[in-house]
């Protein structure tokens, strides 16, 4: 297999990683807020997209991801307000996370 | 903080005026309650000589809109001149707290798994103190406080926007719901001459710091608090029950009549029932509504929708119909077993 193959393998199966975990995260919103979820644009924010999403929903939100995915959010380390205020970037965060935790 | 401390703090801006605090009455219309700057410094002053200490700095997870969090998160550290932290405007900012600080921490009941997270930080202090006011707290804050004694205690507040602090106990590490509570000083206690102790009645105060209601002249004589309590003690008591359909979600009222009423009158087409959900892991209390409108085209985020500025429920549950005993009312039993 030449090095571009491999490239665009890699490319593709992250591609699909990312499909599955915004899948994902968007179920553990859909749990929560039902249809409003369902038509999230992936780069909204959640706080003005979703009625009642407030300081607490935000918390419990991060919860159920990490339920979700079985990883824990660090919240010092970690800018929480940003990773976790739209999908695309939750989806990011958690795919990083996790591969940080396969490797 | 120290008695000494409250009684030289500066005066307010603003002279001696009279501070309005929201609550939702029982028409679900917020009604207006007035305290004196002197019932605040009291309140601070006793709960700060009692409970609190010394501190150098205070980290409030509760909106000073509200009672609890004007007390303890603005007239504290205005007070003991202590530097404050305003933690709930972004419970998501890092902790700011310096080695070997003595941390008053204000919490709500969503603040104990921000503290359990920020726990690395905090314990760089060299003590640290908890209130928790008036909704019963989550399972991680006794577990931190299992996990964190004897750098960490806390305490929980029982009080509301009428009557201020009325009694307090020790936040145990084991879970305390049947611990009694212990009145502070200046709250005096109504009950029938004769009452046996044993038997269940309604918790109704009297005390220098009940608030004037908005129809009033002046606070009232007594209070009734809607708690259903049994006396162990001539100033000692456990809580067994509201006598309404009160909780307190991350220490906000929420009155389930006024939800059932504005989902009944929003969403006609569906049947909504909400009921007292304990035991919520972030929020302390919380509630359930379950529905159902099958066909009618509602869904989940039209429930969320006409709640409004209601706190949300813990979870929606729909169901295929409601089930009602023989005389029509919702079947609570049968309803909590489809959960």
């Amino acid at each position: 297999m030449h090095t571009s193959d491999r490239t665009s393998e890699h490319t593709s199966h992250r591609a699909s990683d990312h499909t599955e975990t915004s899948t994902r995260v968007l179920a553990v919103l859909e749990k929560r807020f039902g249809d409003a979820a369902r038509t999230l644009a992936p780069d909204a924010d959640l706080s003005d997209a979703l009625p009642g999403f407030d300081s607490l929903a935000a918390l419990e939100y991060v919860t159920a991801v990490e339920g979700e995915f079985g990883i824990e959010v660090d919240f010092v380390g970690d800018d929480v307000r940003y990773w976790f205020s739209t999908l695309d970037r939750t989806a990011e965060y958690v795919r990083e996370c996790v591969e940080d935790q396969a490797a | 903080m120290t008695a000494r401390a409250a009684r030289t703090a500066e005066p307010r801006a603003g002279g001696r005026d009279e501070i309005r605090f929201d609550t939702s009455g029982s028409t679900g219309v917020a009604r207006g309650w007035f305290r004196l700057p002197h019932q605040m410094e009291r309140e601070v002053e006793l709960i700060g000589t009692r409970l609190v200490g010394q501190v150098d700095r205070v980290i409030n997870y509760a909106p000073p809109q509200h009672l609890f969090g004007a007390l303890f998160g603005q007239w504290l550290p205005r007070m003991a001149k202590v530097r404050v932290h305003q933690a709930w405007t972004d419970p998501f900012e890092p902790l700011p707290v310096r080695p070997g600080e003595r941390v008053l921490v204000v919490c709500v009941p969503m603040a104990w798994d921000l503290l359990r997270r920020g726990w690395p930080t905090l314990k760089r202090a060299s003590s640290v103190v908890a209130l928790h006011s008036s909704a019963a707290p989550p399972p991680t804050a006794h577990a931190l406080v299992r996990r964190a004694a004897p750098l960490l205690r806390a305490h929980e507040i029982l009080g509301s926007t009428e009557t201020g602090g009325i009694a307090h106990r020790r936040l145990a590490p084991e879970g305390n719901s049947a611990a009694p509570w212990e009145a502070f000083p200046d709250i005096s206690f109504v009950r029938d001459v004769g009452t046996p102790a044993e038997r269940k009645q309604e918790l109704v105060v009297r005390g220098p710091r009940l608030a004037r209601p908005e129809s009033g002249t002046g606070p009232p004589a007594q209070w009734a608090t809607g708690d259903l309590v049994r006396f162990t003690g001539p100033r000692t008591f456990r809580l067994v029950g509201r006598g309404s359909s009160l909780i307190k979600v991350n220490g906000i009222k929420v009155h389930l009549a006024r939800v059932d009423e504005r989902l009944g009158a929003r969403l006609p087409q569906a049947e909504c029932v909400a009921l007292p959900l304990p035991g919520d892991s972030l929020a302390g209390e919380g509630y359930v509504v379950l529905w159902s409108g099958r066909g009618s085209g509602v869904g989940v985020a039209d429930i969320r929708a006409a709640l409004g500025d209601f706190p949300g429920p813990s979870r929606i549950v729909e169901l295929a119909c409601i089930p009602r005993t023989s005389t029509g009312k919702p079947d609570r039993e049968a309803l909590l077993s489809a959960l």
